[in-house]
């Protein structure tokens, strides 16, 4: 069972070894490479055969929870030692502190919205970009537009008791979800997407790997709800017959056997340091 | 010529009996995208930020049906290249649904539909696009529409 813990708390060697890993699942031509992920985040942030699996439906949240375990599993093929971090944005908020440093994540674009310069990812030769909507090939940030979720922003998401609710997509005031996927106020994932900016704030934002660390703490946050409302199926809205979602216990695709039931209680595959 | 010169222009041709001859001498004017969406003021076609950005709304009875019927949706063009432009719903201010737009560029900040007093939002979204673009380009991928929010 793997632990993850806060960016801020690895070590040097923890790090050299994430930023390795990454690296080396961008080196892949074939399979489950790094653009693999990127290519399927591109895809599943639609309908898909009128299914909203990945965003504005209730299933954002456990998607996105199999999602990083996938990427997780390939990581670990390349060094089972690596678990991803998170970046607890409510803590570290400046453009220049964790994870924006040179020996993580590397900085900010130049110029406002150019090419991150510092850091393992700066650059075509060191972190190709392959899959995206702007012709750019290396990694642009923007970082600084509008403001990170605060603390007390997050405590009023995680004291939402019921999950979600109709109609079950980016117009749904009633519950959880939408409030922590940000169409919904307070907005804690989709802002600080945008503050990041640049890749981040496209379609194709896996392609910035702070993307890892920024849905690492939204599952964090997940986490944390369900510590306190539970983590039994009955903490999963809706439960069945409800068209273009996903109900408790049907498929995720591209996981065909994976369900919202499947992954509600991930302490077996790992926990939050 | 400033952007608003130009929008504002644009609308006197929309409304002007002698358009097409006018309309000869401004360049693109009459590559219009949609033509079935037929004249609409809030459509633009200017320089921003060294790009050529071009908007044609669908009419506002279909704007109105679009959460009927979305097999048309406005369209924008950065440097003759094509930005799909997405509805989503949100939460209004208030209560009730408003829809926004979101694109491949602007895929977590969607832009308020034009309605009422805010008449600019689809040219607010292809200032943003360019705004995050800068001296690159859209590729094919950022021209292909895909739903939201239904």
């Amino acid at each position: 069972m793997g632990i993850r813990k806060n960016a801020r708390d690895l070590t040097s060697a923890e790090k050299a070894a994430f930023v390795a890993a990454v690296k080396a699942l961008k080196t892949r031509t074939t399979g489950r490479n790094y653009d693999w992920f990127v290519t399927t985040h591109i895809n599943f942030f639609a309908a898909v055969g009128g299914i909203r699996y990945a965003h504005q439906s209730p299933s954002f949240l456990p998607w996105h929870r199999q999602y990083l375990i996938e990427f997780e599993r390939a990581l670990q093929s390349v060094d089972p030692a690596v678990n991803l971090p998170y970046w607890d944005w409510t803590t570290d908020r400046t453009v220049t502190g964790v994870p924006f440093t040179a020996d993580l994540m590397g900085g900010n674009g130049s110029g406002g919205n150019g090419p991150v310069t510092t850091g393992p990812f700066a650059g075509a030769t060191n972190w190709r970009i392959n899959v995206s909507p702007s012709s750019s090939t290396s990694l642009r940030r923007a970082m600084g537009s509008g403001t990170l979720p605060t603390t007390a922003q997050v405590d009023s998401v995680l004291g939402v008791s019921a999950y979600d609710a109709a109609p079950w997509n980016s117009s749904a005031t009633g519950g959880m979800r939408n409030r922590m996927e940000g169409w919904q106020s307070p907005n804690l994932h989709n802002r600080a997407h945008v503050w990041v900016g640049g890749h981040m704030g496209q379609q194709d934002s896996p392609n910035d790997p702070v993307f890892w660390l920024h849905h690492c703490n939204i599952d964090r946050l997940w986490s944390r709800w369900q510590t306190r409302w539970g983590f039994d199926s009955g903490r999963y809205l809706p439960a069945a017959g409800t068209s273009g979602v996903v109900d408790l216990n049907e498929a995720m695709q591209p996981w065909p056997g994976v369900t919202p039931a499947s992954v509600l209680d991930h302490r077996a595959t790992y926990t939050y340091a | 010529m400033t952007p608003s010169t130009v929008v504002n222009r644009r609308a006197v041709l929309r409304y002007s009996a002698a358009t097409a001859a006018v309309a000869s001498g401004f360049a693109g004017a009459q590559i219009m995208a949609n033509p079935a969406a037929g004249a609409d003021p809030r459509d633009f076609e200017i320089e921003y930020r060294g790009k050529r950005i071009r908007g044609v709304h669908v009419g506002a009875q279909e704007i109105q049906s679009l959460g009927r019927n979305r097999n048309r949706s406005h369209e924008v063009f950065i440097n003759d290249r094509k930005l799909a432009v997405m509805e989503i719903e949100l939460p209004a201010a208030g209560g009730g649904v408003t829809v926004g737009f979101i694109s491949a560029i602007n895929h977590y900040e969607p832009v308020l539909i034009d309605t009422g007093r805010n008449r600019t939002g689809l040219l607010k979204l292809t200032k943003r696009a360019v705004d995050v673009l800068g001296d690159t380009e859209l590729t094919p991928m950022a021209g292909v529409a895909h739903e939201h929010g239904r």
